[in-house]
């Protein structure tokens, strides 16, 4: 598959989670009185749709410059990413378990589990951004 | 990790953007090389010697740390 065609079906992908993310906050907008989750995922939408026009716009200007968009350095780079994002979130997913349990002991009222899930999911793909930039820019080590 | 790159480079003229396109990678990924900030692969670093007409072992010299 060439670099056209699959930044192509990368666009399609994004298109399509952004479209599928707006209906659900419309959805949870109009069937729940809660606002906070329905403004966390609106936050998250519309970060998701910046990200995604910035990396739309840099794919366009690699593809007309005949680079391609990805190599083993940069394949390298987003594993690094996604395996730190990955158990960072993990680890905080775990302190978040716990912190809930604890709350739910204590009596205290607790978060709704789609609450931190909106900051597990956020906290993940901030991980992720923040290591590619960094790695990006610093080199890879080892 | 050093790399004699940037003087094969300047033999055969090609610049950092010349010698990415030949093999098909960034140009930020080439700079990471000739500075030592990214150790290739063997695929790439065989590519690399074979576009600058030099072999792998002439290409990187690797120190003790």
């Amino acid at each position: 598959m060439d670099d056209k065609t699959r930044f192509r079906r990368f666009i399609a992908i994004v298109a399509a989670v952004l479209v599928l993310g707006a209906i659900f906050v419309v959805w949870s907008g109009a069937a729940s009185t809660d606002n906070w989750a329905t403004m966390m995922s609106a936050v998250i939408l519309v970060t998701m749709a910046l990200v995604a026009i910035v990396v739309i716009r840099k794919g366009l200007k690699e593809l007309r410059s005949g680079f391609p968009r990805e190599d083993e350095r940069s394949s390298a780079i987003k594993m690094r990413a996604g395996y730190l994002a990955f158990f960072v979130s993990l680890y905080l997913l775990l302190g978040m378990s716990f912190v809930h349990a604890m709350l739910e002991d204590n009596q205290v009222s607790s978060i709704p589990t789609s609450e931190w899930l909106m900051v597990y999911v956020a906290v993940m793909g901030s991980i992720f951004l923040i290591v590619n930039t960094y790695l990006n820019r610093k080199g890879v080590p080892g | 990790m050093k790399t004699r790159i940037k003087e094969l480079r300047a033999r055969y003229n090609l610049t950092q953007d010349d010698l990415a396109k030949k093999i098909g990678v960034r140009r930020e990924t080439i700079l990471f090389i000739e500075n030592g900030k990214y150790i290739p692969s063997l695929k790439l670093a065989h590519d690399i010697a074979n576009v600058l007409k030099t072999t792998v072992d002439e290409l990187f010299i690797f120190e003790k740390d």
